[in-house]
């Protein structure tokens, strides 16, 4: 009989935290909808690299077209890597991609900061790096990235990516 | 019957207990002692890749960091760290000459270091904010050892064990 009141309260918080999560899933924001495409880039690369190569790699390549500015560039100070251009940033894609140790890249603490206008978009994140050496050992590395999205046609593209050095 | 084996004879006291255990653990393991599951392998011999480490992000509320401290680092949020060891403080000078760390031109006396390739950096200054941080594992390439200046806002904690 005590136990009932408790009973209802945990079920009532359960119940609110599963409406909150739903209606989040349902009706996402506008950094939401960045934070998918985060992921979801992570996950396209990500394929591509699983694939090896083939089909299946030419599939998540195109998607990776997609989800690319026309103008984007991806900078990497400390390996002195400067890519301009969507085409020359899916070569280092599939050249990333094709990488016998099979790689794979997520996002980790993305935080989405977004403009004034609505359409861009700073988003600050960890990127991790793993793949399977030769001796079938899984290898790490991470990297503090800035990225830029930009919403041109409705849909949030990436328009640069950098690397932050967090030791110099 | 069901109720009564998993909450006991005092379902109340029971369900307290759990919210107090799970309150409790949350803060211990979410704030105070941060788990981190080591992968790489720059802090060999002393942590294996896959071990289980515990950061202490109260370490530095009431003193400073110190030279031999194993540091958490973190990148862009607090969820994937870089760990490494201090061995250079504020105002110091370093530089690694034929794989010894030097600090102000005094050999650096490092036990923990078991094999050593001949790495060779030249002298930096550390600034009044920043510690000087590598890691223990010195027998691999040189390029593909992250070490350096750290600033002090990006330092989470002492790895406690």
């Amino acid at each position: 009989m005590v136990a009932r009141p408790l009973v209802t309260v945990a079920l009532v918080l359960a119940l609110a935290a599963g409406g909150w999560f739903l209606y989040g899933s349902l009706w996402p924001d506008e950094p939401a909808r960045v934070r998918a495409a985060v992921h979801a880039l992570a996950t396209t690369v990500t394929d591509a690299g699983q694939a090896q190569q083939g089909a299946a790699q030419f599939a998540a390549l195109a998607d990776l077209r997609n989800q690319l500015a026309d103008d984007v560039t991806v900078e990497a100070a400390q390996r002195a890597l400067l890519v301009e251009g969507r085409d020359q940033v899916l070569a280092l894609a599939a050249r990333f991609a094709s990488a016998p140790t099979r790689p794979a890249l997520s996002f980790v603490d993305v935080t989405v900061s977004l403009g004034a206008d609505g359409a861009t978009a700073a988003v600050s994140a960890t990127a991790e790096f793993s793949e399977t050496t030769a001796e079938g050992q899984q290898a790490f590395d991470a990297q503090q990235v800035e990225l830029v999205w930009v919403k041109p046609g409705g849909t949030w593209v990436l328009r640069s990516a950098r690397t932050i050095n967090v030791l110099r | 019957m069901l109720a009564s084996v998993w909450l006991g004879r005092h379902p109340a006291r029971t369900l307290v207990r759990v919210a107090v255990l799970i309150v409790g653990s949350a803060i211990v393991f979410g704030v105070v002692l941060r788990p981190i599951r080591a992968s790489g392998v720059s802090m060999e011999p002393t942590y294996a890749p896959g071990a289980l480490l515990f950061c202490n992000t109260l370490a530095y509320r009431t003193s400073e960091p110190a030279q031999g401290d194993i540091i958490a680092i973190r990148l862009a949020g607090p969820n994937v760290v870089l760990v490494k060891r201090i061995v250079g403080l504020p105002g110091d000078h370093v530089r690694i000459v034929n794989g010894v760390v030097e600090i102000n031109g005094i050999p650096f006396d490092e036990p923990h270091v078991t094999k050593r390739l001949p790495w060779n950096y030249d002298e930096v200054a550390v600034g009044g904010d920043e510690y000087f941080v590598i890691g223990d594992n010195r027998s691999m390439r040189m390029d593909l050892h992250d070490f350096g200046r750290v600033h002090r806002e990006r330092i989470l904690g002492r790895i406690a064990w």
